[in-house]
């Protein structure tokens, strides 16, 4: 629709339902911030703004996170580490991997990436049984009750994602700029360090926001891996701090909580948004 | 100069081989690249491929929680000596290892055995239902995705920057958190949905979550077998033999649906009337007496707790099918529609001539991705309605993790245990469900991949 004024008309239309969307996009979202401003301590705050509305939960959830010994400070420290230890490392490790797998062709490159295919299918409760068992009788008393166990096993789960995504990027760049480089005497590192990584920003844009947002995020792993109160991190907090019963759950405490767990992740999203859509683009789609 | 050899850019299957360098370069070429791969190799080993060896082991046993503690050395000659033992009865005491049953769990699984002590446990329900409700997710995801992008891809639509970035949202947020709102949101007395219901005036009491009889029972297709028959897997045959021909198509034409029409009745008539004599007569010439009718239907797979996680995952997942269209759809020339204009076409033809045949490259892989995220939803299903009502929401994925975790079964000679060789042996059969979809995906997208821009 090759124009460069809509008619008035039809503009209002598409607000309308721009807007509708936006309602129903936005609402739950309302719905967490109502909960969490409310001082009733109710699941189902009546109005937007209640009466009396008040961020004391907020500065109960600072204060005192949970009921175990461990402040919000060392939370948010924990949860940082985790994500941005396997941003990095998932982004280290999967670009150089991708890079070899889409640039070099060597004995067991096929079945490396097989390999690679197949665990990318895997769900996580596909070896938790084994993890789970390992955990309990071998690796158990090394590994427990570290951050740094929790985040190896992160960062594997979210490399085979970010090797398919990385080659994907990778294989759209055309060779002659590295072959170019190689002509006039880069050897494979610095080509990889100087013409390839800028290249592939992103990508690494992509790659790094996932393996962000997967280390912000967990809890599975960690809830059964650390049991150190001060090692904890937020998101195992948020998920212990659901009752058995809708009645026993701090609704609004919860409510404060989760915003505080999912704000940097919304603000690293918007941040990298228009990485988004052209480090997700695979191959067909670069012209 | 020396050789240069092209490998060919854009390698989807490249050379195994090393390419035909002189010795000491050749040499270097694949140092170098082993180098590169070590550490993604090394973590990989440890976390995911050792573990999934080990899982291949405790699938043919009866492993249980007894059999956690080590009396015998610890971590790895423990660990030894219980996959040792397993073979070797008289080893069994001083290792405390299980027994190796060989494909007895899976026969179980599959036999539907396990249903006698797991409460809700059908194996072909739950694998039919989350591929049901996998099919409809995505569809919605990849409609309302494109739509809004075509929507917002319009030229001169003001603030559309701020739209792109408040739609992110549902992508962006947690899903633990999003999941807990939606549940609350279900609430049956306040909870928004029903209270915005009842402000529209239409009756806001339905428990969403809760209910467990399904309200659409009626749905064809039905099955009826005779009782020692697992209907399930009838049912689930019928939707195999029903979708399956039409997958490998490439165009939908006129004739389409009423071949579809006429397919699904002559399948109706096999599985629903023909079914029960032909299997009762057989069952009978085997020396078993007659049994009384099993039906199922279709509907009973739909209880209101799939309509309450489908809209959950939808209103989750449509953003990332849109950020994909949105790239797909800047990359098509505008001269393409300038044109066709010019040649009088409505909006609907140039949508189906031009739009989407230039947008199916950037889309198949994010369906891909899309349908494995949605096949393997654990925080919506789990956080949302805990598997449904009476276990009737259970996905593949949720079902492990339940056996891992939260149930004991009463096996035989060991009590009620936590069953982590049955466990071992599920996580098998789901990972080869997911091979089995991803490679049939992968057909579907090579055969719909067709136009090269």
């Amino acid at each position: 629709m090759h124009r460069d004024k809509v008619p008035l008309a039809r503009q209002l239309v598409y607000q309308a339902l721009c807007l509708l969307i936006l309602v129903i996009v936005i609402f739950p979202v309302l719905w967490v911030v109502a909960m969490a401003v409310d001082p009733r301590n109710t699941a189902r705050p009546t109005s937007l703004i209640p009466p009396g509305a008040s961020l004391q939960a907020f500065r109960t959830v600072i204060a005192k996170p949970s009921a175990n010994p461990v402040s919000m400070l060392e939370l948010i420290r924990n949860s940082a580490i985790l994500a941005v230890g396997v941003s990095l490392f998932t982004i280290i490790i999967g670009t150089t991997a991708a890079y070899a797998f889409s640039r070099f062709s060597f004995p067991g490159r096929q079945a490396g990436m097989l390999a690679f295919v197949i665990v990318l299918m895997l769900p996580s409760v596909g070896t938790l049984t084994a993890l789970f068992v390992l955990l309990n009788t071998v690796i158990g008393p090394t590994l427990r009750n570290s951050i740094v166990g929790v985040g190896i096993a992160m960062t594997a789960s979210s490399l085979p994602f970010a090797i398919w995504n990385m080659k994907g990027y990778i294989d759209t760049i055309p060779r002659e700029l590295e072959e170019a480089a190689t002509i006039d005497g880069a050897s494979p590192n610095q080509a990889f360090r100087f013409i390839m990584l800028p290249l592939s920003v992103p990508a690494l844009a992509v790659t790094g926001l996932f393996g962000f947002i997967a280390g912000w995020t967990e809890f599975v792993l960690s809830w059964q891996f650390i049991s150190d109160p001060h090692w904890m991190t937020l998101s195992m907090i948020l998920y212990g701090m659901q009752g058995q019963y809708a009645s026993s759950t701090p609704w609004s405490q919860f409510a404060a909580m989760a915003i505080i767990v999912s704000l940097p992740v919304i603000l690293v999203f918007f941040f990298l948004q228009r990485y988004l859509v052209s480090g997700l683009a695979l191959g067909a789609v670069k012209g | 100069m020396a050789s240069t050899t092209t490998h060919g850019s854009h390698s989807a299957g490249g050379a195994d081989s090393v390419p035909a360098l002189p010795k000491h370069r050749r040499a270097s070429v694949v140092r170098t690249a082993y180098a590169y791969i070590l550490p993604a190799a090394i973590v990989m080993l440890i976390i995911t491929f050792l573990p999934l060896l080990y899982q291949v082991w405790l699938s043919l046993t009866n492993y249980s929680n007894l059999n956690l503690r080590l009396p015998t050395g610890s971590g790895i000659e423990g660990l030894l000596g219980q996959i040792v033992a397993s073979f070797n009865p008289a080893l069994q005491e001083r290792y405390n290892g299980p027994s190796f049953v060989g494909l007895a769990n899976y026969a179980r699984i599959l036999g539907n055995g396990l249903s006698a002590v797991l409460s809700g446990f059908e194996f072909w329900r739950i694998l039919l239902f989350n591929l049901l409700w996998t099919a409809v997710n995505v569809f919605f995801h990849v409609v309302l995705g494109v739509a809004i992008a075509m929507l917002l891809n319009v030229q001169g639509l003001w603030f559309k920057r701020f739209y792109r970035a408040m739609f992110i949202i549902p992508w962006a947020m947690p899903g633990l958190v999003a999941a807990m709102v939606w549940r609350n949101m279900f609430d049956p007395d306040s909870g928004s949905v029903n209270v915005i219901l009842r402000g529209l005036g239409l009756p806001g009491n339905t428990r969403w979550l809760l209910q467990v009889d399904p309200p659409f029972t009626w749905l064809p297709p039905f099955i009826r077998v005779p009782a020692g028959v697992n209907p399930w897997f009838m049912l689930f045959l019928f939707m195999l033999l029903l979708v399956g021909p039409f997958l490998y198509r490439r165009r939908l034409r006129q004739p389409f649906l009423r071949n579809f029409i006429v397919w699904f009745l002559i399948l109706e008539v096999i599985f629903g009337l023909l079914a029960y004599p032909v299997l009762d007569t057989l069952r009978q010439a085997m020396g078993r007496p007659s049994a009384a009718v099993a039906s199922v239907s279709l509907g009973q797979l739909f209880p209101l707790s799939f309509y309450a996680t489908a809209l959950a995952n939808i209103w989750l997942g449509w953003p990332f099918m849109m950020a994909v269209a949105t790239g797909g759809l800047q990359s098509i020339p505008h001269d393409l529609y300038e044109a066709s204009s010019i040649d009088g076409a409505t909006g609907w033809q140039t949508f189906w001539a031009i739009t989407v045949p230039l947008l199916r490259p950037a889309m198949v892989p994010a369906i891909m991705i899309g349908t494995m995220m949605t096949f393997n939803q654990f925080n919506v299903i789990y956080f949302i309605s805990g598997g449904g009502p009476l276990h009737s929401t259970e996905i593949l994925v949720t079902e492990a993790y339940r056996l891992v975790n939260e149930t004991t079964i009463n096996l035989v000679g060991l009590g009620n245990v936590r069953p982590y060789g049955v466990a071992a042996a599920f996580a098998y059969i789901v990972f080869f469900v997911l091979a089995a979809i991803t490679l049939i995906t992968n057909r579907v997208s090579r055969a719909t991949e067709s136009y090269n821009a």
